[in-house]
C-alpha cells in the first residue's frame, strides 16, 4: 500500500469502525477494477471497471474539485448538518467542510459509502488526513442502512440539529440507488422519532418523573418481566391492540386461552373482559390520568398479570388488585436502582403501548407473533374497539345535539388527514401518530427474525407480515402450545431480590447533594449579579484577579452540575425546554469569539434560575419516596413479626 | 379575398370552399419549379405559419381568410439568413451546453436530457449550416483559408458528437457533462469566429 494510504490509515484510527473495516479490506482491493487516473488538471479521478458493465466515471476527467464545488452549491444552503451519500475520492466531503460555516459542536457531516473499495481507492489516491482528522466528520463505510441508523442515533447530538441537507454523489447514487433510498428512509424515520421523543418529553416529562417517584417504593419490590424472557420459545403468542377491528375477531381468543400467551395493551383490557376473555398479561406505561381510566371496572381481575412501567399513573399501581410485574424502558429512575435489585427486563417503547407489548412478546421468545386489533387507522368511523376509554372521553362531549358517532367522525375528519392504500386496494384514513407507529412496526418487523402474522382483519399494516384471519392462524398452530399459566405463576412466585435499604440510602444521598447545590447556586447567583454590573462587556479572557476567579468558579459550578449524571438527567426532564435551548445557546457562545462576560453570565444565570425551580420540585418527590420506603419497611417488619408469632 | 406572393398579387382560379391552404401551397410550389425558390412562410390574416407545418395547414380552408401572404426564399438566401442569426444561435447553444452539464453533474439526468435534445438539434443545425456555407458564400471561401477552417470545424463537431453519443449510450453522465462543459465551448467559440469571418469577407 502507498505512503499516502498509510498516512490516511493512521488518521483513520479516530473512526474505529471504518479503520477496522478498511485495514482488513485493503489487501483485497482490486486496483484494476477501481482505476485511478489523473484528470486534465492533475487531480486524481476514479473510473470503475465492473465486469459486464460499461466504465463508470466517479469524477470529472477535467477538474474534479470544480465539479464538487458545483455539486455542493446545488444542494447546500447553510444547513447545520449534512448527510453525504457516496464518498468517491472525497472531493465533495472536503467542499462540504469548507461550506459548513455553522459550528455547533460534535458531528456535522455524516459520510455514507457502501463500497469499502471506493474508500480504499480514495485513501490510496489522495491525502485525506485533514478531512479524516476533522472532528465534524463521521464515517459510515460498508454499513447496512440499519447499522447507519443505529450509528446516527448514537452519535448525533439532536439538540443542535437545526437543518439537515441530504446530498448525493450522483455516480454513487446511480450505482447504489436502492441502498441510499433505504438509508434516507431510515434517517427520516429516526428524525421523526426523535422529534416525537423531544416533544413528548417537553409535554409529559414532568408527569413521567413525578410518577417514577410516586411508584418507586411499590415498584422496586415487584418481580421483573425478565423472568419470563425466553420462556415461550417457539410458542405462538397473541398481541392484542385496541384498534376497531378487535370487535371483529376477539371471540376467537377464547380458543387459545391457556395455550398461547395473550398479551394485551391496557386500552383493550375492558373490551376483552367484557367479552369473557382474560389476557394473561396486560401492559401499562402511560403516565396520564386518562389512561388510568382503562382500568376502571377491571381493577379486580386477579387472573390477569399487570406488567407495569414505573412511569405509569400511580392510580393504576394502587387500584389494580391483580398480580403485578415490573418492566422498564431503561429511563427514569431505572439507572438509579438497577444495581440494587434483580434485573427488571428492559423493553422498547415507541410512543404507543402496543410497541412495548410487541417487544415483550418478542423477548418471551414467541414464534409466530400474532397481532389482533392493530389497525393503526380509523375503521367504520371508530377510533378504537368499542368500550375503550376513548369512547368515555368522547362520551363526555356529547350533548343533545350530538352523538358519539358524530364526535368520532369529527375527530376523524380533523385528524385523519393521511390516506393510505392497502395492497388489496382498500383506502383507509389515519392520523400522524398512527402513521408513525405503522412505519415503526413495519421497520421492526423487517428486523425481527421470527414470523409476524397480522390477524387484525383490517387496518393498514401489511408490509413484512403475513396477513391472515385469526381463525386460520389458530387452526394452523393448534398443535403448538405451552402451559401458559404455570410458567407465569412460577415467575410470579419466586422471592424478589431487591435491597430496599440501599435504595433509601441512595435517595438520601441525592437529597443531600441537592441541598448542597442549592446553597452553592445561591452564592453563584449573587456573584453573577456582581460580575454583570462590573464586567458585562468584557471578554472573559481579559478578566483578571478576583473577578477572573469568581467568573471561573461560576462556570465550574455550572459544569459540575451538568456532569452530575443522575441529577442532571432529572433536571433535564423537568426543564426540557430550557435545557434544549441552553445547550444551543452554549454552543453559539463557544463558537462566537466575541462573547462577553455578560453573554456568558446571563446564560448561566438562566441556568441557575431553572435549577432553583427544579430543586423546589424535586425535594418533595425525594422526601415522599424515602417516606414510602420507610413505610413499606415498617409494614414488612411487622408482617415478619406477625408471621414469626 | 387576396393572395400575395412576395407582396405581389396572385390570381388563382377555381378556389372552392373545400380547398385547403396546403393545396394552395402545393399549387404555388409547382409554379415555382425551376426558380430555386421555395415557400418558407405563410401568413393567414396576419397569423404566421411555417410551410413545414403540413398537418396544421392541411386543416385550414383558403376561403376562411381575407388575406393570404406567401413568402419565398432560395437556398442561398436561407443560408445567408442562418449565418446572420448564427451568433445568437451559437450563444444559446453554449448556454444550453452549460445547463445540461450542470444538471448532469448534480444527478438531474431527466431534466438535463430535456435540454440535451435541444442542444443536439442545435448542433445538427450548425453542422448543416457549415456544410451549406459554400452555397451562399462560395466566392468568399475561395478567396481565403475559410474553406479549410470550415472543414476542420465540421470534423471537430463530428468527433465530439461521436463522443457525446458514446457517453450517452454508456449512461456516463459525468463524461457527457465533461464534453459539454469543457470541449464544446471552444468549438462553439471557433464557430462564432468563423461566422464573423465569412460575413466580413
Amino acid at each position: 500500500m502507498s505512503e499516502t494510504f498509510n498516512r490516511n490509515l493512521s488518521v483513520l484510527k479516530r473512526h474505529p469502525a471504518a479503520f477496522q473495516l478498511i485495514s482488513g479490506y485493503a489487501s483485497r482491493f482490486a486496483p484494476e477494477k477501481y482505476l485511478i487516473e489523473n484528470a486534465k488538471n492533475g487531480q486524481p479521478t476514479l473510473i470503475l471497471h465492473e465486469e459486464g458493465a460499461r466504465p463508470l466515471a466517479f469524477h470529472s476527467r477535467y477538474d474534479p474539485q470544480a465539479e464538487a464545488v458545483k455539486q455542493v452549491a446545488a444542494a447546500y444552503d447553510g444547513h447545520s448538518h449534512v448527510l453525504l451519500l457516496g464518498f468517491g475520492l472525497g472531493y465533495m466531503a472536503e467542499e462540504i467542510l469548507q461550506q459548513l460555516k455553522v459550528r455547533v459542536g460534535g458531528l456535522q457531516l455524516f459520510v455514507v459509502e457502501p463500497d469499502p473499495a471506493v474508500f480504499v481507492a480514495a485513501m490510496q489516491a489522495r491525502d485525506l488526513s485533514r478531512l479524516l482528522a476533522d472532528q465534524r466528520v463521521a464515517l459510515c463505510v460498508g454499513m447496512s442502512p440499519d447499522e447507519i441508523g443505529d450509528f446516527w442515533n448514537a452519535n448525533l447530538d439532536w439538540t443542535v440539529l437545526e437543518r439537515l441537507a441530504i446530498i448525493d454523489h450522483p455516480p454513487a447514487k446511480a450505482r447504489f440507488n436502492a441502498y441510499f433510498e433505504r438509508v434516507v428512509e431510515k434517517i427520516r424515520y429516526l428524525c421523526n422519532r426523535s422529534k416525537g421523543n423531544l416533544v413528548t418529553l417537553m409535554h409529559s416529562g414532568f408527569e413521567f418523573h413525578s410518577n417514577y417517584f410516586a411508584n418507586l417504593a411499590a415498584g422496586f419490590v415487584l418481580p421483573g418481566v425478565e423472568r419470563l424472557f425466553g420462556r415461550f420459545k417457539n410458542v405462538p403468542a397473541i398481541v392484542v391492540a385496541a384498534g376497531p377491528s378487535l370487535d371483529r375477531n376477539m371471540h376467537h381468543l377464547k380458543e387459545v386461552k391457556g395455550k398461547f400467551p395473550i398479551v394485551a395493551v391496557d386500552t383493550a383490557l375492558r373490551q376483552l373482559v367484557a367479552n369473557g376473555i382474560r389476557p394473561d398479561i396486560v401492559c401499562a406505561a402511560d403516565p396520564s390520568y386518562e389512561n388510568s381510566l382503562d382500568f376502571v371496572g377491571v381493577e379486580n381481575e386477579t387472573d390477569v398479570v399487570l406488567a407495569v412501567e414505573p412511569m405509569t399513573h400511580p392510580d393504576i399501581f394502587e387500584s389494580f388488585k391483580g398480580p403485578k410485574m415490573l418492566m422498564t424502558f431503561g429511563g427514569g429512575l431505572h439507572p438509579v436502582f438497577k444495581d440494587l435489585r434483580e434485573p427488571v427486563g428492559t423493553l422498547i417503547c415507541w410512543g404507543s403501548i402496543a410497541t412495548t407489548v410487541f417487544d415483550l412478546v418478542r423477548n418471551l421468545g414467541a414464534d409466530p407473533i400474532v397481532f389482533v386489533g392493530l389497525d393503526l387507522s380509523f375503521e367504520d368511523g371508530r377510533l378504537h374497539a368499542r368500550g375503550s376509554y376513548s369512547d368515555d372521553m368522547l362520551f363526555e362531549r356529547i350533548h343533545s345535539f350530538t352523538s358519539i358517532e358524530h364526535e368520532s367522525a369529527d375527530y376523524i375528519h380533523t385528524r385523519g388527514r393521511y390516506k393510505l392504500g392497502r395492497s388489496d386496494g382498500k383506502v383507509l384514513f389515519t392520523d400522524e401518530n398512527m402513521k408513525l407507529y405503522r412505519d415503526w412496526f413495519e421497520d421492526q418487523f423487517r428486523q425481527t427474525s421470527v414470523k409476524i402474522i397480522n390477524a387484525t382483519e383490517g387496518g393498514v399494516v401489511d408490509k413484512y407480515v403475513e396477513v391472515m384471519p385469526l381463525a386460520a392462524v389458530i387452526a394452523r398452530y393448534s398443535n403448538c402450545s405451552a402451559p401458559v399459566r404455570e410458567i407465569i405463576d412460577e415467575a410470579l412466585c419466586r422471592p424478589v431480590n431487591a435491597d430496599c435499604d440501599a435504595l433509601r440510602d441512595r435517595l438520601m444521598h441525592y437529597r443531600k447533594l441537592i441541598r448542597r447545590h442549592e446553597s452553592e447556586a445561591r452564592r453563584a447567583v449573587s456573584l453573577c449579579r456582581k460580575l454583570l454590573n462590573a464586567y458585562s462587556s468584557v471578554e472573559p479572557a481579559r478578566l483578571s484577579g478576583r473577578a477572573s476567579a469568581e467568573y471561573y468558579d461560576i462556570m465550574k459550578l455550572h459544569d459540575d452540575i451538568c456532569l452530575e449524571k443522575d441529577l442532571f438527567a432529572w433536571f433535564s426532564i423537568h426543564q426540557t425546554k430550557f435545557i434544549t435551548r441552553h445547550t444551543m445557546e452554549l454552543n453559539n457562545l463557544k463558537a462566537s469569539p466575541r462573547a462577553t462576560v455578560g453573554d456568558w453570565i446571563k446564560e448561566v444565570s438562566g441556568f441557575l434560575s431553572a435549577l432553583e425551580s427544579f430543586h423546589e420540585y424535586q425535594i418533595p418527590l425525594l422526601e415522599e419516596a424515602i417516606n414510602s420506603l420507610d413505610r413499606a419497611d415498617k409494614s414488612q417488619s411487622s408482617l415478619k413479626g406477625d408471621l414469626s408469632r | 379575398m387576396e393572395i400575395l406572393l412576395n407582396d405581389n398579387r396572385l390570381d388563382i382560379e377555381g378556389i372552392s370552399p373545400e380547398v385547403t391552404v396546403l393545396e394552395l401551397l402545393t399549387t404555388v410550389e409547382e409554379s415555382l419549379k425551376g426558380t430555386q425558390a421555395t415557400v418558407i412562410e405563410i401568413i393567414l390574416d396576419e397569423k404566421s405559419y411555417s410551410a413545414d407545418d403540413v398537418s396544421e395547414i392541411s386543416a385550414l380552408k383558403v376561403m376562411d381568410y381575407q388575406k393570404i401572404e406567401l413568402f419565398t426564399a432560395t437556398a442561398q438566401e436561407m443560408v445567408r439568413a442562418a449565418f446572420a442569426d448564427g451568433d445568437a444561435g451559437l450563444q444559446h447553444l453554449e448556454e444550453l451546453a452549460g445547463e445540461v452539464a450542470s444538471e448532469l453533474r448534480i444527478g438531474k439526468v431527466k431534466e438535463g436530457m430535456d435540454s440535451y435534445l435541444e442542444f443536439v438539434d442545435g448542433i445538427e443545425w450548425l453542422v448543416t449550416m457549415l456544410k451549406s456555407a459554400d452555397l451562399a458564400f462560395a466566392s468568399n471561401m475561395a478567396e481565403s483559408s475559410l474553406e479549410s477552417d470550415r472543414q476542420a470545424l465540421v470534423q471537430r463537431l463530428g468527433e465530439q458528437m461521436n463522443q457525446v453519443q458514446i457517453a450517452q449510450e454508456a449512461q456516463d453522465w459525468v463524461g457527457l457533462a465533461d464534453i459539454l462543459e469543457y470541449e464544446f465551448p471552444e468549438i462553439l467559440q471557433d464557430s462564432r469566429g468563423f461566422i464573423k469571418s465569412i460575413l466580413a469577407v
